[in-house]
């Protein structure tokens, strides 16, 4: 085998791989719309008192352990959501509009006395967010059809 | 050859194994088994074989009632898989157009 015939061999290898990456990171149907879900409520308790703000913080944090659990258990793997990469800026995109819709229902509700502002934004947020994962991960399979980034 | 292509990585099965773990923060020893299609054993090897190089950790943990073995690519491993891989592109320059 020459030279240019080894390296088009590995290169050839090497799209195989990310190929069968791209088969295997799927998420179940269900886990962004939960994902979602659980960022909503997030911004929901802000209208609640702090004995049930605490109770969801902590059903929250139980629904994010579920969530990693069952995504590694169907794909066989963990990829951060902060990876390099166009998943980067989805990503960014995401924790930036999120964190700005929370503060911005917080600033309703405190300031304002809008009491719907963190349901409003809650319903808002658990779609943009669900839809997001999605987004992300048609990021992350552009990412390995282009050969990735290291 | 040329030097910039890194003798550890080269082998087919390390080549892919690398390229998976660039792509992910870790990975299941299984998973990687059955995307490559080779034995538990062969896999072991090579998988030494990168752990020894520095360009892998080895991560075993308890997941659903059972040790399972994690992989990631090290620092390390991540800059050999791009100066590999930068050899190859270098490499592919000079072939003509199919």
């Amino acid at each position: 085998m020459t030279r240019d015939e080894d390296a088009l061999r590995m290169l050839a290898e090497l799209e195989a791989a990310n190929a069968d990456l791209t088969k295997r990171v799927r998420a179940p149907a269900w886990y962004h719309p939960a994902l979602g879900l659980l960022m909503g409520g997030l911004c929901a308790v802000q209208a609640a008192p702090v004995p049930g703000m605490l109770a969801y913080y902590a059903v929250f944090i139980a629904g994010l352990v579920l969530l990693v659990r069952a995504y590694i258990k169907r794909t066989g793997l963990w990829v951060s959501g902060y990876r390099a990469g166009r998943t980067r800026w989805v990503a960014v995109g995401l924790a930036t509009i999120t964190t700005g819709l929370m503060l911005l229902s917080a600033w309703l509700f405190h300031t304002r006395k809008e009491t719907l502002a963190p349901f409003v934004f809650a319903g808002l947020i658990a779609v943009i967010v669900t839809i997001g994962g999605f987004v992300w991960e048609a990021a992350f399979r552009a990412d390995l059809r282009d050969g990735g980034r290291l | 050859m040329s030097a910039a292509l890194d003798p550890v990585i080269h082998a087919p099965n390390r080549l892919q194994m690398c390229c998976m773990l660039a792509a992910v923060d870790t990975i299941d020893f299984a998973t990687v088994r059955e995307a490559l299609d080779v034995s538990e054993s062969v896999l072991s090897k090579h998988v030494k074989t990168l752990e020894e190089a520095g360009y892998v950790r080895v991560k075993k943990a308890a997941s659903d009632g059972r040790q399972r073995t994690w992989l990631s690519l090290s620092g390390e491993g991540r800059k050999a898989l791009k100066g590999h891989l930068a050899a190859l592109k270098a490499m592919m320059a000079g072939v003509p157009e199919a």
